[in-house]
Order: C-alpha cells, then sequence, then structure tokens
C-alpha cells in the first residue's frame, strides 16, 4: 500500500487507534524507559554512581559469558528442562481440561477444578519442601517404591542429575496443572453447543466429538499459548529450581536464572548479569519469532 | 460519551509521555553531586562553637538534645524497636531516638536501591559479606569515621580502640565503619571469651555405650562408624544417621569440609610468611578419602547435600545424627527438645578427625571482622551527633546501659559484681525473648555495636551441655587467625570472579569426590580440578590472598 | 438452568461407560494429590510446637495449637493491611482488565494500519525488562513511591493478558459487531456495550490471574512503600515469616534456649492466612466458565 492510503486508513480507524495508543504509551514508560538501562550491558556499571557516567566496554561482557565454558552446560540444563516441560507439562492440562469437560456431575466437575487449581497459591519455597520430604530416602516416594518391590534400596532421588529434569517437570506439573487448566476451561466454554448437537445428529461419537468440536474450537488458544510457551523456553523457572537444586544434582541444576544470580547478583556485577539477561532475551525474540511462524505456517494461527 | 473517552485518552497519554520523558531524563542526569562534598564543608555550619575538644571528655555529654536517626538495618529479621526500657534511658541521657528502618524482603536488594536513589538513611549496619559493603566505602556516600572523629569527637579513639580502626582502613587512609561483634586478639587472650564454634560433636549415650572410641585417626572414625552400624543403626526408637555436615546445602562447597575440617586438622593458613594452599595439603585429602572410604563401605550416606534447612533441623531436634561437623550455636537451640525425656540424649564436644601427628584443632577464634559494620550516611545532617552516639555506644558505659540497662531497675551490684537482677535473669529464662525485650529491652535486644567480649561479664550462665561444648571450642581457639575471613577475593574484580568460577566448580566436586567408586577415581577427579582451578586463575586469587595476609596481619601484630 | 444444559445434554446422549469410570478415578486422583500439599500445610499450621519441631505431621496433628495463628494475628497491623489489599486488588485488577481489554480490543481487529508494529512493541516488553533498579528511579522520579496508586498505575497493563485477550476477541463472531456498526456506533461502545457482556468468561477468567497477582505479590510492598499503613498483607505476612524464620538465628546468636515457635509451622499459618480469602474467589467466578455464554447472548 502507499503512504496515503496509509494514512487514510488510520484515519478512518481513528477510534481503533485511539484505543490502542494509551496502551503503547503505557508501555513506553514503564517497559521502554527502564529498558533504557540494559546499555549497562555494554557498560561497567557502578551502582554509586549516575548511569551514563560509567566506562564503555563494548562487547566485554559478552566475550566473558561466551568463554565462561560453564555457560553452555547452563543453556543446555535450562532448555532441557524446558524442552521437557514442553513436551509433557504443556499438554498436559489442555488434557486435563478436556477430561474435565467430560465429567457429568457439575458439582463434581467445579471440586475438582477448585482443588487442583490449590497448588498453584502454595509458594515454590514451602511446596518445595513438602517435595523435598517426599524424595528423601524415608520420604513417600521410597516407601511406595519399596513396598511395590520395584526397588530394593532406599535412593537418594535429589541426588542424582539424571532424576532432576523430570523431578522439575513432574512436580511442575503437579503445582501449575490446575492453574494453567483455567485458560482451556474458558476457552470451552466458549464453544457452541449446537456444534455438540449437530455432530450427534452425524452420528460422531464422543472421541470424534472430543478431538473435531471441543479441540478444534480451542486451538486457537492452544496455539497461542505454545508460541507464548516457547519464546519462555529460556526463562528457568527460578524459585523451583533455587529450591529443590544442591550441589549433587548440579550438573543437571544450574540454569540462566541461578547462573545469573550465582555469578551477577550474589556478587553485585550488574552489567554482567544484565548482559546475560539481555542476551536471553534476544534469543527468547527469536524463538519467539520463529515458533510465531512455524504456527502460522502449520495451523493459521499467529500472534501477528 | 465517546468524544468525551477520546478527549480524555489524549489527555492521558500527553502526560504518560510527558511523564516519561521527564524520568528519562531524570534518571540520565547527574544526580549525586552532594555527596562529592568533604566533610569540612558541612563541619564548618555545623559546629561555630570551635572550641577545642578533650579526648578524655565524652562528646555525647556535650549535647543531649533530641534528636533522631532512622537507621538501616542489613536484618529483615530483626523486629524489635526503640521503644523499650533500655531505649528510654538511652534517650533520656543521650538525646538521640533511633528509628529503625528494618528491610522487607532482601536486605542487599533494598539496599542497592538506596544507594542507587542516592537516598541512604542516617545510619547503617551493614553485613561484611554483602557486595554492597564494599561499594559503600568506596562511593563517597559514607563519612570517614575518623574525619568525622577528629573534627567532632576525638574520645571516640578512645572507645573505638586503634584495633577497631585499623582493620577497616582503607588505601586512602580512612576509616569508614566500625564492627559490632568483634573480637580482638588482645581482649580474646585476656579473657578467654571468643567466638570459637567450629566443634565435632557426637551423641552422648551412643558414644559412651560403644566405648568413646578414639575418632581421631581415619582407622578409629571408620571403626566407631562400623560399630555404629552394627549395633546402633537404630537406637531408642529411632533411626540414626551416622553424620552429618554442616553447610552441605550450599552448591559453592561446603563449609563442615572445608573450613571446619582444616581447622580440626590444624592445616595453616599461611607457612614461611607465604599464604598456604590448605585444599593441596596431604592431611586434607588423606581425610577427604576416608570419607569416602566410610561412604564406599555405606557407612555414612551423602544426606547432608541433600537435606534442606528443616530437615536438618528437626533431625537435630531429635538427635538423629551420631556425629556432627557442626558449630555448637547451631545446636544449642535443639537441646531443650532433643533432652527433654532423657538428659543422656544430648550432644558434647570430643577431639574428631586429627592430623597424623595428632596435633589438637585449631579452630577459628573470631576477629575484628565482626558482624553487621556500622557506617554513617553523608545524608546525615547531624553527624556530629551520630559519631559521638556511636563512641557513647562503643564505649563501656553504653556496653553497660544498652546490655544491663538502668541501675537499680533491671540490674544492680550484687556479691561484688555487676548483674542482671534475679526477677530480670528468670524472665530471661522463662519468657520468650519476644517479651523479654518488649518488658525490658535489656541483654540482646540492641546488638548494632555490641561488643561480645565486654558484654559476657554481664551474661547469665549456660545450661552445663552447652558450657562443654563452649569450653571446648575455647580451648582449640586459634587466636593468631583473626585474618582468615579476609583473605578470599569477592566482588567484580578479576581475582573476585575467578574466585567465585573455582568456587562453582569445587561444589560440583566434592560430592563427587566423597562418591567416587576408588582411590584412583578420586585422585582423577581431584587433578582434573587442580587443572581446572589453574585455568581458571587460581595464580591471581593466590596472589590476592598473599596481599591480604600481609596486609591484615600486619593490622593484627600492631 | 443454563449451567446445567450442557452436562444434561451429555447424558442425555450416552449412558454411563467405562470411559466415564476411568476418568472419574483419574480425576480423583489428581484431586487428591493436589489437595493433600494444601492439607498439609493447614494440618502443620495447627500442630503443637513440640510435634512440629520434631517431625512433620501427615494426616492430623496429635495436639492442636493455635498458637501460630495467634502469633500472626498479634500484629496489630493485619487488619488494615488486609483492607489494602482488598482495595488494591479491586482497583488494579478493574482498571487492569478493562485497559488491558480495550487496547486487546482494538489490536485484535487484523484490519488495523500498523498492527505488526503494534503486536512488535507489545511483545518486546513481554520479553525485555529493565530489572529493579531503573524501574526503582522510575517510580520514585514519577512521584509514586510510597503512595497507594503504585499498586495501580505501574499493575494496569500486561501484554501477555492482551494477548489471550485478543484471541478470544477474534474468534467472537463478526455478526455481532456487524449489526452495531451498520447503527453508526463507535468502536469504543462496540467494546463496552457488546463485546465486554459477551466475553465473561475471559473476562472473569484474566480477572482471576490478575486479580491473584495483585493479591499475592508482596514485591511492590517490599521496594516502593516505606509506610507500614500502606503495606499489604501479603507483604505483611510475608515480614512475620522472615522475623520468625531469624528469631532462630537471634536466638542462637545470643545463646538463650527459651521456647520458640517452629518457624516452618508459621510459615504455613501465614500461607493459610493470606491465601484463603482470594482461593475463595474462584468457586464464585466458575459459573462464568460454564454457561455456552456466546451461545446465549446470540440467542437471546
Amino acid at each position: 500500500m502507499d503512504g496515503m492510503s496509509l494514512l487514510k486508513r488510520i484515519k478512518q480507524q481513528r477510534n481503533l487507534h485511539f484505543m490502542v495508543l494509551p496502551g503503547m504509551a503505557w508501555m513506553l514508560v514503564f517497559c521502554y524507559v527502564p529498558m533504557i538501562w540494559l546499555v549497562i550491558s555494554f557498560k561497567e556499571y557502578d551502582i554509586t554512581k549516575p548511569m551514563w557516567d560509567s566506562p564503555w566496554v563494548g562487547l566485554f561482557h559478552f566475550k566473558e559469558i561466551f568463554s565462561d565454558d560453564r555457560f553452555w552446560g547452563v543453556i543446555k540444563n535450562t532448555l532441557g528442562i524446558s524442552f521437557y516441560k514442553l513436551i509433557a507439562a504443556f499438554p498436559i492440562p489442555v488434557i486435563f481440561a478436556l477430561f474435565l469437560n467430560e465429567l457429568k456431575n457439575i458439582k463434581f466437575k467445579r471440586t475438582i477444578q477448585t482443588i487442583s487449581y490449590l497448588p498453584h497459591f502454595i509458594s515454590w519455597a514451602i511446596f518445595g519442601g513438602i517435595l523435598l520430604n517426599w524424595l528423601s530416602t524415608t520420604g513417600l516416594v521410597n516407601n511406595i517404591m519399596v513396598a511395590l518391590n520395584i526397588q530394593n534400596e532406599r535412593i537418594l532421588y535429589n541426588s542424582d542429575p539424571r532424576y532432576f529434569w523430570w523431578i522439575a517437570v513432574i512436580s511442575d506439573v503437579w503445582k501449575e496443572l490446575g492453574w494453567n487448566a483455567i485458560i482451556y476451561l474458558c476457552a470451552i466454554s466458549g464453544i457452541d453447543l449446537n456444534l455438540y448437537d449437530a455432530a450427534h445428529v452425524d452420528g460422531a461419537g464422543r472421541f470424534k466429538k472430543m478431538w473435531h468440536i471441543t479441540v478444534q474450537s480451542i486451538r486457537p488458544t492452544i496455539a497461542i499459548l505454545f508460541i507464548l510457551a516457547v519464546s519462555n523456553v529460556f526463562n528457568g523457572s527460578f524459585e523451583q529450581i533455587f529450591v529443590i537444586r544442591n550441589s549433587m544434582n548440579l550438573p543437571a541444576s544450574e540454569t540462566i536464572d541461578i547462573f545469573v544470580y550465582n555469578m551477577g547478583i550474589s556478587q553485585g556485577r550488574f552489567s554482567y548479569s544484565t548482559a546475560v539477561i539481555l542476551l536471553r532475551s534476544v534469543l527468547s525474540l527469536l524463538f519467539l519469532l520463529m515458533a510465531n511462524y512455524a504456527s502460522g505456517k502449520l495451523t493459521g494461527e499467529s500472534l501477528f | 460519551m465517546s468524544n468525551v473517552l477520546k478527549r480524555f485518552i489524549c489527555l492521558k497519554l500527553a502526560v504518560l509521555l510527558t511523564a516519561a520523558l521527564l524520568a528519562g531524563c531524570a534518571q540520565s542526569a547527574p544526580k549525586k553531586n552532594q555527596t562529592e562534598g568533604p566533610v569540612s564543608e558541612k563541619a564548618a555550619k555545623t559546629s561555630e562553637d570551635n572550641k577545642v575538644l578533650d579526648p578524655d571528655v565524652p562528646g555525647w555529654k556535650l549535647d543531649t538534645s533530641p534528636v533522631t536517626f532512622k537507621w538501616f538495618l542489613d536484618a529483615n529479621w530483626y523486629k524489635y524497636e526503640w521503644n523499650t526500657p533500655v531505649s528510654r534511658y538511652v534517650t533520656e541521657k543521650t538525646g538521640v531516638t533511633i528509628n529503625f528502618d528494618v528491610p522487607t524482603g532482601n536486605p542487599n536488594d533494598k539496599l542497592t536501591t538506596l544507594i542507587a536513589s542516592n537516598s541512604l538513611p542516617d545510619i547503617l549496619s551493614v553485613g561484611f559479606w554483602q557486595p554492597n559493603f564494599k561499594k559503600l566505602m568506596e562511593s563517597g556516600m559514607v563519612y570517614a569515621l575518623n574525619e568525622l572523629a577528629d573534627e567532632y569527637d576525638p574520645y571516640f579513639y578512645k572507645v573505638a580502640g586503634d584495633a577497631t580502626l585499623k582493620w577497616y582502613k582503607q588505601p586512602d587512609g580512612n576509616t569508614y565503619c566500625m564492627p559490632n561483634e568483634a573480637y580482638t586478639a588482645a581482649q580474646m587472650e585476656e579473657t578467654g571469651v571468643t567466638n570459637a564454634n567450629q566443634t565435632f560433636l557426637v551423641r552422648k549415650d551412643i558414644y559412651e555405650e560403644i566405648g568413646r572410641p578414639d575418632m581421631r585417626t581415619p582407622e578409629g572414625f571408620i571403626n566407631a562408624l562400623q560399630m555404629l552400624k552394627e549395633s546402633y543403626s537404630t537406637y531408642k526408637g529411632r533411626t540414626i544417621y551416622p553424620l552429618y555436615v554442616q553447610g552441605g546445602n550450599s552448591t559453592v562447597g561446603c563449609y563442615g569440609l572445608e573450613e571446619m575440617l582444616m581447622n580440626f586438622l590444624a592445616i595453616p593458613y599461611e607457612k614461611d610468611g607465604k599464604v598456604y594452599d590448605r585444599y593441596a595439603d596431604p592431611e586434607y585429602i588423606r581425610w577427604l578419602k576416608t570419607f569416602r572410604r566410610a561412604y564406599e563401605m555405606n557407612l555414612i550416606t551423602m544426606e547432608f547435600f541433600v537435606d534442606t534447612a528443616p530437615q536438618v533441623e528437626q533431625k537435630i531436634n531429635n538427635a538423629d545424627y551420631f556425629c556432627m561437623i557442626q558449630e555448637w550455636t547451631g545446636v544449642a537451640a535443639s537441646i531443650p527438645s532433643m533432652s527433654k525425656d532423657d538428659p543422656d540424649i544430648v550432644y558434647m564436644a570430643v577431639d574428631g578427625p586429627s592430623n597424623s601427628r595428632l596435633e589438637p584443632a585449631r579452630v577459628y577464634a573470631g576477629s575484628m571482622t565482626g558482624w553487621l559494620p556500622v557506617f554513617i550516611s553523608k545524608n546525615c545532617s547531624k553527624a556530629d551527633r551520630a559519631i559521638r552516639f556511636l563512641s557513647y555506644w562503643a564505649s563501656e558505659e553504653g556496653q553497660r546501659d544498652f546490655f544491663l540497662g538502668r541501675k537499680g531497675e533491671t540490674w544492680d551490684n550484687i556479691d561484688g559484681k555487676d548483674q542482671l537482677k534475679p526477677a530480670v535473669v528468670n524472665d530471661l529464662n522463662t519468657l520468650s525473648f519476644d517479651d523479654f525485650a518488649a518488658k525490658y529491652g535489656a541483654a540482646d535486644t540492641y546488638w548494632m555495636l555490641r561488643n561480645p567480649v565486654s558484654v559476657y561479664k554481664w551474661r547469665p550462665f549456660k545450661i552445663p551441655a552447652l558450657q562443654q561444648m563452649v569450653d571446648w571450642a575455647n580451648e582449640h581457639a586459634d587466636f593468631s587467625s583473626g585474618y582468615v575471613k579476609e583473605l578470599n577475593p569477592s566482588g567484580n574484580s578479576p581475582e573476585g570472579i575467578a574466585f567465585s568460577k573455582i568456587r562453582s566448580v569445587w561444589g560440583q566436586t566434592l560430592p563427587k569426590l566423597l562418591t567416587a567408586g576408588s582411590d584412583e577415581e578420586f585422585d582423577k577427579l581431584w587433578d582434573d580440578f587442580i587443572e581446572k582451578r589453574d585455568e581458571l586463575g587460581f595464580d591471581i586469587v593466590q596472589e590476592y590472598m598473599q596481599k591480604q595476609l600481609e596486609v591484615f596481619k600486619e593490622k593484627l601484630e600492631n | 438452568m443454563d449451567s446445567m444444559g450442557k452436562a444434561r445434554g451429555k447424558s442425555r446422549y450416552y449412558p454411563t461407560s467405562l470411559f466415564d469410570i476411568c476418568n472419574v478415578a483419574i480425576m480423583l486422583l489428581i484431586g487428591f494429590s493436589t489437595i493433600y500439599p494444601v492439607w498439609f500445610i493447614f494440618v502443620n499450621s495447627i500442630a503443637g510446637a513440640d510435634e512440629a519441631l520434631t517431625t512433620s505431621v501427615n494426616w492430623w496433628p496429635k495436639t492442636l495449637y493455635l498458637g501460630n495463628y495467634l502469633a500472626v494475628f498479634k500484629d496489630g497491623g493485619i487488619a488494615n493491611a488486609f483492607l489494602i489489599s482488598v482495595l488494591r486488588t479491586v482497583t488494579a485488577t478493574f482498571i487492569h482488565i478493562f485497559f488491558t481489554g480495550m487496547v486487546a480490543y482494538g489490536l485484535s481487529k487484523k484490519y488495523l494500519a500498523g498492527r505488526k508494529i503494534y503486536m512488535l512493541i507489545g511483545i518486546v516488553t513481554m520479553l525485555f525488562q529493565g530489572g529493579l533498579i531503573p524501574t526503582f528511579l522510575l517510580i520514585k522520579n514519577l512521584g509514586m513511591y510510597d503512595r497507594f496508586i503504585v499498586y495501580i498505575i505501574p499493575a494496569m497493563f500486561n501484554f501477555y493478558n492482551l494477548i489471550i485477550f485478543a484471541s478470544f476477541f477474534n474468534s467472537l463472531p463478526q455478526s455481532l459487531e456487524e449489526s452495531a456498526k451498520v447503527d453508526g456506533a463507535k468502536e469504543f461502545l462496540i467494546f463496552t456495550r457488546i463485546i465486554i457482556p459477551c466475553s465473561k468468561a475471559v473476562f472473569a477468567t484474566l480477572a482471576l490471574f490478575v486479580g491473584v497477582y495483585n493479591w499475592n505479590d508482596y514485591f511492590m510492598g517490599v521496594m516502593y512503600i516505606d509506610n507500614d499503613k500502606l503495606r499489604p498483607i501479603q507483604t505483611v505476612l510475608y515480614k512475620i515469616v522472615s522475623e520468625s524464620a531469624a528469631s532462630v538465628i537471634q536466638q542462637q546468636a545470643m545463646e538463650a534456649l527459651g521456647k520458640r515457635i517452629s518457624p516452618d509451622s508459621i510459615k504455613f499459618a501465614a500461607m493459610v492466612i493470606a491465601t484463603l480469602p482470594i482461593v475463595l474467589v474462584y468457586p464464585f467466578l466458575q459459573k462464568y466458565f460454564v454457561k455456552g455464554l456466546m451461545m446465549g447472548s446470540l440467542k437471546g
């Protein structure tokens, strides 16, 4: 389109633009102004001096990051845990919502719905404590495994890097299952009931309806949330990992957030930790754009 | 209606944009010009009557008009306020009222924002381990205490002591902070009161039943654990865990298996004036291998690396561990709980792992480093009163006022000794400390400038089981080791970064060493670690440590 | 009842099958495993101090003890903090969902000129953040520090929520608006008169998300509030918990061997007190999830 018609269109749509612009202004103030601060990743920032007075150091901090061989282990763990979560923790709430929707007793359905979302309100500090009690040698998991003769000896589960990713993923599903399902339940509630009736007349069975009507109707929601989840793969959930990691599972449990915390924040290295965070943001943006493109091609759903 | 809204939105947009721009400018504008001025500028204003001050006269007596200080505490758990009988007494005497600024959440985060926005309160207590601690001294945002003392209160030198001022003296010749909870070597030697708390503890009843085995040698240690495993893996109805090591839940090493164990083995920090690599000492490796063997033989578990603090606390409350490499302060609070049914269920300090010459342990005794050193910020408009208040608190009189309270009310000279009245001691023992603090405000309610050695003589006695541990630690205290906490580099200097990287690698290596399948595997892991350590810049760390060693040894000697 | 319609509709189609039995069994298992941690926290918050210090209560405590709750309520500011939390949550949530919803409606129109640029601007804010220091300075410079408004304005918009809104608005049938447009209604009126009533489910969902966020947030109260009277309940409880946790440190430091409350139990008690009000909101909101809302509006 040429410039003239664009201007014309904007003028035509001015009412819509007046609805959008306040949001843009808000973001300008509360997001973009603080974002100026990201330039300290190219500086050596000292909190006792004004930010612009600190010296420029170019890509020094980024070189430092890439020359640290622990960084690659950190990337591996972060992506590993996120990948497990995309495969397991992303679809389970969808399935849960679908099955919940099939319950016939409305009271039972509401009760389960409410109960399942409760663990979301428990902080990781407390939830992690319960989890680690269950995983200890005298804990529930060992008691069950020994009673069922699956294992002979009591295992210190949380000491073994091999188990760690699974512990992280399963506990995350356990805690957030009900909460994450809310959005799908909301989407399901918007489905036109006539569609089911029509399908019934066509002789569709239960699973057919589940797949062809329910899943297809909430597909846009699933696609959008999946794109957002992909952009989130570089954010290891700090609070969770911080609680359940220890020196024995460290080879599998050191994620970007922990790395930033250890190498930057706890030592007051603001520029360095900001550089890691900036790098992570850039990578996240790339992932989001890729996922958005792929989703647009495959499912027809995209953010823009 | 939509027109009204439209106008409203336009207006709001304009306001927000302006605000954003303003904010952007405000941030980038230089902001801290008033902090740069030297002390004397302000001094000229505040002390018009510039007469010569007598170093023997307490400065705080010169002016007791009311003044209020806001005092930042790097302790988000502190909950007592300046409204107790003791604080009222102090206010009455000095005119000073304190308004404690206790952060919620992470104190260091709060301090960071206070520094970055240049809004420090009048006085600050900041932990020596915080990244912001050194920052404060370099920031130009706090007064040099020696300059303030020269100007307003020469008496400060008398009570703060040379040692204190020297310890935190910066290369620019100034001292910016004054530690609380600090121990000078001279005071420790004179009084026998130390901060030593590193102990090897065993559960008394079991230890005696297996015949008080000698656990100083690897053979004896393994032997004792073997006896435990054979006959006492459950005892008095509970599962017994063979060993606990303090600090295992850290991911950058394990305090109990490093500093404490090395101190038990009497490994020196220096040899012939050169800083000594304690990790490479054969005695240390010999004991790590002993632990490895004990693990291989199923005599100990690695639970101490995995258990969370509450899990450990529960086990200690139940006395579930047979032996512990643990500071006695960490079990003190648990003794009533573990021995409430059976007085024999209690821990005692014994000689644990020792070097092959069976030399006695040399544990850390305490130093001038202290706990939360105190700063006076340049935002304090009454710096003269602040420095005088610090010297008041640091003086014997201040120590007594804060610990004992007002004479005749909470304390008296009984049997020729200044002490709390029996009724007060009884309350200290029976009330919760919160209630005690609210009722009296004495004892340990206010510790911001407490001198532990000075107040020791006023403390009521301890329970015997604890006293045994205290005595053991005091007997093995190494008074010459005051500098050791100052050796490790920190912050974002090259050596600080190298050091933290080495710590991280070590944190991963240590559990692997103990769980290695054989001594050969152990050696291989060890060699890998040493190689990695050199690669990460161990030499610059050593250089820094050497420099610190020289600086602080000199400070100790004079 | 409309809300029963769907369920009744289904049972009309099928008799109870093996699938239903398995489904109920799985749901019971999930229900049990998710309620257990909550139960654990509750029973440990009412366990006697001795018991809590030496063991974890799994089902029911041997002795009941309400001292943890008393310890929390002993702090006189709780009632005020509760009021602040309610005020803050209600105001901020209402403004947030209205404001974000409005922007989202504008952006949900695929034909909007410059939509891609707007979206990109927004997406960047989800992924790039300035951090603690600049945000603190911004709040200070805007004059919001230590004022109630700091709970409202900085929390009135979120692009993630906008995306969820927009994807729902997109799925609304075009016919809804077209009739209004024919009548000459402006977009803002369409949004308030037609879109909001037809999107109760998404508004309820996001009100829940935002409400829970606002209620649970203690950080604003930590970072930007000095005045005790303006602290929300989560900040106050956070403070009580950290004080209790460290009274152990302090007691160790001074070798006082008095009675003490197990810090974990007080943490649990604080959690129960702080989350109970917000947890109770969900069952209330659930009615907006069950109805076929759009259906109702289309038919009616």
